[in-house]
């Protein structure tokens, strides 16, 4: 099967943001989470993507096409914010993209905006927050998308409708052909989906691999500063000092427990190497 | 396509009705002259670009193209839901036209007056587009709008003063409309080439 997503070389600027050759393959039946703080080029990534911003450089496939022929209407978008017309409501808003999709689904739309407990005739204008998010991942649900790709989705959201929306994504991927790319800082959302785990920081993958095998080999040693100065570099990702106390975030907790009994060596959340990663010091 | 444009008619409906009070009202103050009907025409043409201040407000092409609509398409929607609403204009324009006509608010005849509207149509259609083009290149702050307001406005003297000077000019009102509709035609040409040139070079 070809790969949902491949790009080699990509590069945009903006600003004082810069995004220099980056690499990614996403391969299809996988749901990729992206982590990284505000400002690290997941949005940007996203939106070269879908095509909404134009890379200065680099190559994009999408289902194993080049971008410029890929069809990219078997995208199902969710953006951090919602886009659609503030005088629209669900009827409406159905209607208009029954006429845009091909495989629009208004049994799907109507069905998720009523589980999600969303009349069908309030607009969107007087939606709340998380009400915006939902109506968003209703319409990228319900045009049958083969790889759905969203951006914060479950901003605003309560952690009842953060629960569902996390069942309807596994729902989604049953399907062997769907994929997923999900960019979130409620990195718990992620460490309960995601197969594959991007890490970005200052427009650069510092990170990736499968979550499972992140989450079994990097953890967290604990110690003073002559304790942690005598880990092997290499093994090291970053340092943070709090007051006496030191920490590192090491890439394979398992040797380091052996190498060092001497030392805490904790598990490490996808939370804890993104602020590890983002606030600590290289070695 | 289809779509698109039904999605700007929708937005606009409830613009569509203060534009026809508008529309009312003005065309009574200058119902002396030809004037009347043109002016009832040209109100609607600002509509289409509202539709385009909204889509740039709430981001509804980054959502369009992000599911894979093209570039040029979203364009395209919007010079058509202009055009759709420059012919509402010309139709109430034409209404209009007949009732001044029929209840003798003018000296004109009828095919003057319909002559008025045909001459609101066009320069509607160019303003309409010329707006558009703007909107694409200036964006939706508050600056952009006042310079697309004024642009608009420029952009409608000019049109006025033309057809009236080249009325003088040439000879007949359809003399006029025909030079007004190449005119026209260009224009149109190169709003659109430089709506989808700046779009499909811009990060939404």
């Amino acid at each position: 099967m070809d790969n949902a997503v491949e790009i080699r070389g990509l590069c945009k600027r903006r600003g004082d943001f810069s995004m220099d050759g980056l690499d990614l393959v996403i391969p299809t039946g996988y749901v990729v989470g992206l982590i990284g703080e505000n400002g690290a080029g997941k949005t940007t990534l996203i939106k070269c993507i879908t095509g909404a911003n134009i890379p200065d450089a680099g190559e994009i496939r999408l289902f194993g096409q080049p971008f410029a022929e890929a069809d990219r209407s078997r995208i199902g978008v969710v953006f951090d914010e919602c886009k659609f017309m503030a005088n629209f409501d669900g009827r409406h808003l159905s209607k208009l993209m029954s006429m845009l999709f091909e495989r629009w689904d208004g049994k799907v739309f109507e069905d998720m905006m009523s589980e999600y407990g969303i009349p069908m005739d309030k607009r969107v204008k007087e939606y709340s927050r998380g009400m915006r998010m939902k109506v968003q991942v209703a319409v990228a649900m319900a045009h049958s998308p083969d790889m759905i790709i969203m951006d914060e989705p479950t901003a605003g959201m309560d952690p009842a409708a953060r629960d569902e929306f996390l069942d309807q994504v596994r729902g989604y991927m049953m399907d062997e052909g769907h994929t997923a790319i999900i960019s979130s800082h409620i990195t718990s959302d992620l460490e309960r989906i995601a197969d594959y785990i991007v890490f970005m920081h200052a427009g650069r993958i510092v990170m990736s691999g499968a979550k499972d095998d992140i989450l079994d080999s990097y953890g967290i040693a604990k110690g003073g500063e002559s304790a942690i100065s005598a880990l092997d570099r290499d093994d090291v990702v970053s340092i943070r000092r709090e007051g006496y106390s030191v920490s590192a975030l090491v890439r394979d907790k398992h040797g380091v427990r052996e190498a060092f009994p001497e030392l805490v060596v904790d598990d490490a959340s996808l939370e804890d190497i993104l602020i590890m990663t983002v606030r600590g010091e290289r070695p | 396509m289809i779509g698109l444009v039904w999605k700007d008619l929708y937005s606009a409906r409830s613009g569509v009705f203060a534009i026809l009070l508008f529309a009312l009202v003005f065309g009574l103050l200058f119902k002396d002259s030809w004037t009347g009907p043109m002016i009832v025409t040209l109100l609607f043409c600002n509509i289409g670009n509202s539709t385009l201040t909204w889509d740039e407000q709430c981001q509804w092409n980054t959502f369009a193209v992000s599911s894979g609509i093209p570039r040029r398409t979203l364009v395209l929607s919007k010079f058509e839901a202009g055009a759709v609403f420059v012919a509402m204009g010309t139709l109430i324009g034409l209404i209009a036209a007949v009732v001044f006509t029929v209840a003798g608010f003018n000296e004109m005849t009828l095919v003057e007056n319909l002559q008025g509207v045909a001459l609101g149509a066009i320069v509607a259609m160019v303003v309409m587009c010329l707006t558009i083009a703007i909107t694409y290149w200036t964006g939706d702050s508050a600056k952009a709008q006042y310079m697309s307001t004024g642009i608009m406005v420029v952009s409608i003297i000019a049109m006025v003063s033309g057809s009236i000077i080249m009325t003088e000019m040439l000879d007949g009102a359809v003399s006029v409309i025909v030079v007004m509709a190449v005119i026209a035609v260009v224009a149109i040409a190169v709003a659109y080439k430089a709506s989808c040139r700046r779009l499909e070079s811009r990060d939404l």
